[in-house]
């Protein structure tokens, strides 16, 4: 045989010399990732004749810009992005907060459940901001109206994320949003103009998750709520006087998302308008215990409902019965709450009761 | 040029062309990983190449030219290293080779070209592995055909010699 043959069919054998199976996958895969991260840039190639643009789903166009997102973060600057994500609205890096890191935040959440998880969590935010503010003292009137519309816009935009998610994330995702509005409400002055502003869909399916069993009757429940809520507007409107600017005020505020609950729920199915209920009676609850660490308050023994309130008789001989009536289901509200917190605000609110119309006024009311 | 297009462009190249940049690797660094990672340089470089849209006649040839180059700056920072510790690193090409009656004669014919001059060991490749015509070899290397075929012939006697055949 030719030697030359020979030599080169010898060389030859090292064509079954190949990537393994193993590295030919995990190079392949680098290689996707690779070409995924340095994408061909759409808008300033010259498209070669002959070459037929295929469709660009906005998922994939969600991909390609991706890099380029975290890319300009990056050049943004890590520390100013770390340092925005603790600001308030108000502040100079709140925008970028709002601008950029929660845009990569979205860039980043790419199916429909992270995307739920992630409108979720940036609700919990923004309720979180104005809870700061609020104790901060930065809640004027111009703050006000932002952090609101932000709030509820957000609510908007996290219920429409629950609705695009699988069925159970939905479902999670909607106890999540209605479990973070009922943990902030009352923790800030905006509760009034929140539950005005808020779509109604949140309010109405916020879910039942954790309906305790055993209610009375749905019908019952709308009613006694609606007479409770009543007969607290009330109240506070006859004794505004004796209650004190503020007190009123805080009072007021509560009773009328109460109100606006109820009236909601008299409209909604009934797991619905359950959840509703039960966050009005949370509301009512607060008021009445505070109503009576205040006076001697009169109790309708057949509703369990407030009719009165004397202050000249001192609260801490009240006799009230619990659980009479029909309100068991109203969860803790109706319970005499005399925790050390109400009392301490109480001193003080009765302090300044005669002096501080100013603060109160401060506050809106919104009767 | 879209970035789904280009990306099955890249996919038909890594699968028609990824075994035989990886034998052109593996006879220039003698390592199995080290060739692994040449081979996938060389493909993220070719990448570039269709993320820029630029016309790409012959995908093959320039697989090559981008082996090569990487391969001739593989050598430089190699340079200062001793030839122990090139042998140390690793002249092991047995261990990820298919089929293990076939290792210890890939081992061997590796060794052998490594007896070669650098630049005549990838030529014998490319000609008797890859059955790229000395043309073809010549466009690759800058070279003119006539040199490479020259050069191919003297490659195969000298391994002649080597193997006593």
């Amino acid at each position: 045989m030719n030697p030359d043959i020979k030599t080169t069919e010898y060389i030859a054998k090292l064509k079954d010399v190949k990537l393994s199976d193993s590295s030919r996958a995990r190079i392949h895969e680098e290689l996707h990732q690779y070409a995924a991260f340095h994408s061909v840039r759409e808008a300033d190639t010259v498209r070669s004749i002959g070459v037929v643009p295929t469709s660009t789903s906005l998922f994939s166009i969600k991909f390609a810009y991706m890099p380029l997102v975290i890319l300009l973060a990056i050049m943004i600057g890590g520390g100013t992005t770390l340092a925005a994500q603790s600001s308030v609205p108000g502040d100079v890096l709140y925008p970028i907060k709002i601008g950029v890191n929660e845009n990569i935040r979205e860039a980043l959440a790419v199916s429909a459940d992270s995307e739920a998880k992630l409108q979720v969590n940036l609700l919990d935010e923004r309720l979180e901001e104005a809870q700061k503010l609020q104790a901060n003292g930065q809640l004027t009137a111009e703050t006000e109206s932002t952090v609101v519309a932000q709030i509820s816009a957000q609510a908007k935009r996290a219920e429409a994320a629950a609705e695009n998610s699988s069925e159970e994330v939905k479902l999670e995702t909607k106890a999540k949003i209605a479990l973070a509005i009922q943990n902030f409400m009352g923790t800030t002055s905006l509760d009034t103009k929140l539950a005005a502003e808020m779509p109604t869909e949140v309010a109405a399916k916020m879910m039942a998750s954790d309906l305790a069993t055993g209610q009375y009757d749905i019908n019952a429940y709308r009613a006694d709520m609606t007479a409770r809520t009543k007969a607290l507007a009330k109240i506070i409107t006859e004794n505004q006087a004796e209650l004190g600017a503020k007190v009123k005020a805080d009072l007021t505020v509560k009773v009328d998302t109460a109100t606006k609950l109820t009236a909601d729920a008299q409209i909604q199915v009934e797991d619905q308008a359950r959840t509703t209920l039960d966050q009005a009676a949370n509301l009512t609850g607060e008021v009445e215990s505070k109503l009576s660490t205040l006076g001697q308050v009169e109790i309708d023994s057949n509703t369990g409902i407030i009719t009165d309130i004397d202050f000249s008789v001192d609260p801490m001989i009240i006799d009230r019965g619990d659980g009479n009536g029909t309100s068991g289901s109203s969860s803790a509200g109706v319970n005499v709450n005399i925790d050390t917190n109400v009392g301490g605000s109480l001193d003080s609110d009765m302090i300044d009761a005669g002096t501080d119309a100013s603060v109160g006024s401060g506050v809106n009311v919104g009767l | 040029m879209n970035q789904n297009t280009q990306v099955t462009v890249f996919d038909e190249a890594f699968a028609k062309y990824g075994d035989a940049i990886f034998r052109f690797c593996i006879v220039k660094v003698s390592n199995v990983e080290l060739a692994e990672d040449m081979t996938q340089e060389v493909f993220m470089r070719y990448w570039g190449y269709l993320k820029a849209d630029k016309q790409i006649d012959n995908p093959r040839a320039l697989l090559y030219t981008i082996a090569n180059n990487l391969a001739k700056d593989w050598y430089k920072k190699k340079k200062s290293d001793s030839l122990d510790d090139q042998i140390a690193l690793g002249y092991d090409p047995i261990e990820k080779s298919p089929g293990p009656e076939l290792q210890a004669e890939h081992q061997e014919i590796i060794t052998a070209l490594q007896e070669l001059e650098d630049n005549d060991k990838e030529i014998m490749v490319m000609r008797y592995v890859d059955g790229l015509e000395p043309r073809d070899i010549a466009k690759i290397l800058d070279e003119s055909a006539n040199v490479i075929s020259v050069r191919l012939n003297r490659a195969t006697k000298r391994l002649q010699n080597i193997l006593h055949i």
